[in-house]
């Protein structure tokens, strides 16, 4: 009887879409997260281990787990990768000292075989700071050209919530395109 | 004039030598020194008879007058032989007598040669002064020559400068002329270069016209182009329509393609829907079979728990049974030993016990049947809720029934929806091949149209053919008048470029002449030039001939003020002579005066002729003493002499004994300044060496530190080292400090060999020594408080621990593995695993037991037995 019930509800019911937050330790990853579940700024702590949410968007159902991007626990990233649908990857538009090593664990990331079919946002965070990089500098920063998977850049602010729902909108997008 | 003088005085003295002596002061050189010269004479000259020595008697007079007393007694002792002496000098003075009139003879005489001396100086003065006068004369003549000459010259440079000015004025006026040529020359040029450009705007228009008709040219060509590409753009419609025509009939290839491909897709959807249904039929087949084996599975089900029921019925029927037989065999035995006890008793006895046996007997019977009803009635309440049960499970069955009818009926509904979609597709395939007719009915339409088009655009293509020939005729006939006109055109180019090519070589002709002319105006302005530039090096050999002679004048000016000043000294020469002369003038006047005098003396010396003539050995005896005493004092001046020269070389030796004391002295001042110089160079290596001790402690200190900061590093390694064993004390501290007290105690050792060093160099160094030496034993303090920490590491580590960023990542994704869903905590398998470093088969019995636990159906997978087993096994 469930079995059946199973079998249907996978013919018919919508699946959940399994989203990874990355990038390093600051860029406000958690506050996207929180922006995007509850939508308002929640005051964090650094993560040292992971936070999960399921996100709502239009009709689509987010599980988005955002990762602690500390040195020491960035190695644990790959243990998430299996069965991930999308990868938002952070950048901290005012730290132009770290750029180089976002884009060593961007690129590092995305030689991985798990996530060779995952969709690649990039969110250009912090650009209600003046004096932030815009996305093109970012994007050049990071060496985005050279990068083989779909992506797309947006430039973001957390705090203001500005950029986040265009992002969203494109993932969303493209996932069901992709299936 | 002097030697005339000089031979009259000799002639008049009697040959004497001394008189030249006497007059030789006359010559005016030192005639003030005179008198000084008589006085010495006097001391020094023999008293000789010569009376020529008129003054000695003044000093001998003099002497006598003032020493008369030493000479009175030798006068009176003598006055006999004076007496006698007097007779001979009363002869004597009778001689002198005849002598002085001789000498006033002479007196005269002198007066008279003075007279003709004094007339002779006047002759002398006056000749100096013509002299004079004339070397002025002369000098002036010679200035006056010298100046003519001068001016002469100066005439002749002059008269040169004028020369070179009219040279220069020619120069100029050639340059004015070349330059007037060259302006004829530069308009003539300019006349020619007009005509050039005259011709040149002919030639221009000539080709602006050729160009012109090359245009009318061109433009009737490029009209027959367009008419041509008319032609080609018409014949590109025509291609155009037929490439139209070939499109549709390609779309129509293609919409006949669509339509098979539709009925393809027609084919295929109804394969799909046979699929479908034979999937579904198979379903349903299977469900039938899970239904049956479920019915199967149910029967099996309550066989097995009726036989267990029995089974259990009978096991306690059983047991009761045996319970019950060892009562009743419990009560037997009761009864027969109560039997037994009644044995020995008497008949009344026996009979009571019998009563009571039976009595019990009936209690037990009735008891039995109790307990018979009472096993009745529970058997019957159990066999009603058997029904009960039965029933139950007959409703269940029911509810199964239904639901399978569910599932049926859900399964048809989904074949009906599939069955609607069929239709649905069938209809669409349906209108599909409506819209392929339409589409073929639309092809063909087209296709006529396009015929007739094509008719129609044939048509329009020959009647244009024909026009195009019309035109071209036209055009032809339009070329070959274009032509013609272009030939006559071009003959009357040819002609006029004919003309105008003997016009250019006229022009040449001319230009060449001009150019010739030019040129031998250029040479001319060269020859010119050249005339010009010799005029110049001849103005500038003239211009330094000139320098040179201005030099020369300047030289003679020079010379003339050299001259002038010569005359001056001549003339200053001349007054200071006639100051001479005046003097000497003076002199005779003082002369005449002594002269004068010199009578009046003379008197008086004849009345002490006598005394005198008495007084004059005595003077000539004290004259001697005096000799003698002079002598004596030269020789004792000359001892003294001896002395001084004695005492002198003497002091030369000493002075040389000095100099050699000084040459020693400054020796040895060199040599201290050598000694001073290499004490500088030792004090400044020594305070080089100290700088560089200092370094060297500076050095160690920083040596030292970074022991300590190894040291400090080692000893946290040593906490996180540990982690994964379990044993983290015996690793640290004691293991470990030798080592550590073997680096202290040679760093210990290394200072303290450097101190002896420096003692032996340098006492100032130790103070430095010493603080190195101070901070090993802070180093020692150091290592202490080390050892004491490494007691409390066991406490630190758990701190470590806690605080380090890996343990908190474990605990938080082993806290949220435990604290969700299986269905979470499957993403969270792998995480765990890195960290607590799982094998891949502890992983996978991770996730088999996390599938096991969602699923619905399932086995649980193996997780061993025993000691071995991996979860703790429930409780049945």
């Amino acid at each position: 009887m469930g079995g059946i019930w199973s079998y249907f509800s996978g013919l018919f019911g919508t699946k959940e879409r399994r989203i990874l937050i990355l990038g390093l330790d600051g860029a406000g990853k958690t506050t996207i997260l929180y922006r995007l579940q509850v939508g308002e700024v929640v005051t964090t702590i650094p993560t040292i281990g992971f936070n999960v949410e399921t996100v709502q968007f239009k009709n689509l159902k987010f599980q988005v787990w955002d990762l602690g991007g500390q040195t020491s626990i960035r190695p644990y990233w790959r243990c998430y990768y299996s069965n991930t649908d999308a990868i938002i990857y952070v950048v901290d538009s005012m730290d132009r000292e770290r750029m180089g090593i976002s884009k060593q664990e961007l690129f590092s990331m995305l030689e991985e075989d798990e996530l060779r079919k995952a969709v690649l946002v990039i969110f250009a965070n912090k650009q209600d700071i003046e004096g932030a990089m815009t996305p093109s500098e970012v994007a050049n920063a990071l060496g985005l050209t050279a990068i083989k998977h779909k992506y797309q850049i947006f430039k973001t602010s957390a705090i203001k919530g500005e950029g986040l729902n265009e992002a969203m909108e494109w993932t969303a997008n493209t996932l069901t395109q992709q299936k | 004039m002097f030697a005339k003088l000089k031979k009259k005085i000799e002639e008049q003295d009697g040959g004497a030598g001394d008189g030249n002596r006497t007059l030789s002061p006359l010559k005016g050189t030192s005639s003030v020194q005179s008198p000084s010269w008589k006085d010495h004479r006097g001391y020094e000259s023999d008293s000789s008879s010569s009376a020529l020595q008129s003054p000695t008697p003044f000093g001998a007079s003099r002497e006598d007058l003032q020493d008369p007393g030493g000479s009175r007694e030798e006068v009176l002792a003598s006055l006999l032989k004076r007496t006698e002496q007097c007779k001979k000098f009363e002869g004597k003075i009778t001689e002198y007598a005849a002598i002085i009139k001789e000498k006033n003879k002479n007196i005269e005489k002198l007066e008279s040669s003075l007279q003709s001396q004094e007339a002779g100086h006047e002759q002398k003065i006056n000749e100096l002064k013509e002299q004079n006068q004339m070397n002025q004369s002369k000098m002036a003549e010679t200035f006056s020559f010298s100046l003519k000459k001068k001016d002469e010259e100066k005439d002749e440079l002059w008269a040169k400068i004028t020369e070179y000015e009219e040279y220069k004025d020619k120069l100029y006026k050639q340059e004015e002329e070349k330059e007037e040529l060259q302006g004829l020359a530069s308009q003539e040029l300019a006349k020619i270069k007009h005509l050039l450009l005259n011709t040149e705007e002919e030639l221009t228009r000539v080709k602006n016209e050729l160009k012109e008709t090359q245009s009318c040219l061109d433009g009737a060509e490029s009209t027959v182009k367009d008419l041509e590409n008319k032609m080609t753009d018409l014949e590109e419609d025509r291609k155009h329509v037929t490439l139209q025509s070939d499109k549709l009939t390609e779309e129509n290839r293609i919409l006949s393609k669509m339509i098979s491909s539709l009925s393809k897709e027609k084919e295929k959807l109804k394969e799909e829907s046979d699929l479908n249904q034979k999937v579904l039929n198979e379903k349903c087949a299977v469900l039938s079979t899970v239904e049956e084996k479920k019915i199967d599975i149910e029967n099996q089900y309550q066989t097995l728990q009726y036989n267990y029921d029995t089974h259990k019925t009978k096991t306690n029927k059983l047991i009761e049974e045996k319970d019950e037989h060892i009562e009743q065999l419990k009560e037997r035995i009761h009864v027969l030993e109560q039997r037994f006890q009644g044995q020995g008793l008497s008949g009344d006895d026996r009979v009571s016990a019998l009563e009571s046996e039976r009595d019990c007997l009936e209690k037990k019977l009735e008891e039995c049947r109790e307990q018979l009803s009472e096993i009745k009635s529970t058997w019957s309440d159990k066999i009603s809720h058997l029904e009960e049960q039965i029933s139950h499970l007959n409703a269940k069955m029911v509810e199964d029934s239904d639901e399978l009818s569910r599932s049926e009926q859900n399964a048809e509904s989904t074949r009906e929806s599939y069955q609607s979609q069929l239709t649905q597709l069938q209809t669409k395939l349906e209108d599909a091949e409506h819209k392929c007719e339409e589409n073929l009915d639309l092809l063909n339409k087209k296709e006529k149209q396009f015929e007739k088009e094509k008719h129609s655009l044939e048509t329009e293509l020959n009647k244009q053919h024909f026009e195009k020939m019309d035109l071209e005729t036209q055009l032809v006939s339009k070329i070959t008048s274009l032509e013609s006109q272009l030939m006559s055109e071009k003959q009357a180019k040819e002609h006029e470029k004919l003309l105008l090519e003997q016009k250019i070589e006229q022009l040449e002709k001319q230009e060449n002449d001009y150019l010739e002319k030019a040129a031998k105006l250029e040479e001319q302005v060269i020859q010119l030039e050249k005339n010009r530039d010799v005029l110049e090096n001849e103005k500038y050999s003239l211009s330094n001939d000139e320098l040179e002679l201005k030099k020369k004048v300047c030289e003679l000016e020079n010379t003339e003020t050299e001259l002038r000043s010569m005359i001056s000294d001549h003339e200053n020469k001349l007054t200071q002579s006639s100051k001479q002369l005046e003097e000497l003038e003076q002199f005779l006047k003082s002369k005449e005066s002594e002269l004068q005098e010199c009578i009046a003396e003379k008197d008086e010396l004849l009345v002490r002729n006598a005394e005198l003539s008495q007084k004059n050995l005595s003077v000539q005896s004290s004259s001697d003493s005096i000799i003698n005493q002079l002598k004596s004092e030269i020789k004792d001046q000359d001892d003294h002499i001896d002395n001084l020269k004695q005492s002198h070389d003497s002091l030369q030796e000493n002075v040389d004994f000095h100099e050699k004391k000084i040459k020693e002295l400054e020796d040895g001042k060199e040599e201290n300044e050598q000694t001073t110089t290499q004490v500088s160079t030792l004090e400044q290596t020594v305070t080089d060496l100290q700088e560089q001790l200092a370094d060297k402690n500076k050095a160690l200190k920083k040596q030292e530190q970074r022991l300590r900061d190894l040291q400090k590093t080692l000893q946290r390694e040593l906490r996180v080292q540990p982690l994964p064993s379990d044993e983290p004390v015996v690793i640290d501290g004691a293991s470990f400090t030798p080592p550590m007290q073997r680096k202290i105690s040679e760093s210990r050792n290394s200072p303290l060999k450097d101190n002896i060093d420096f003692k032996d160099h340098n006492p100032a160094t130790i103070s430095h020594v010493m603080k190195p030496f101070e901070t090993n034993n802070h180093s020692d303090n150091g290592i202490d408080v080390h050892k004491n920490r490494t007691r409390n590491s066991d406490h630190l580590l758990r701190k470590d621990l806690e605080n380090d960023v890996n343990f908190k990542y474990l605990k938080h994704v082993v806290l949220k593995f435990m604290l969700s869903r299986e269905a979470e905590a499957v993403h969270l398998i792998r995480a765990i695993s890195v960290l607590l470093h799982f094998s891949p088969d502890e992983q996978k019995m991770l996730h088999d037991t996390l599938e096991y636990r969602m699923s619905w159906f399932g086995i649980r997978p193996a997780l061993g037995s025993g000691q071995k087993s991996k979860y703790i096994p429930p409780p049945f």
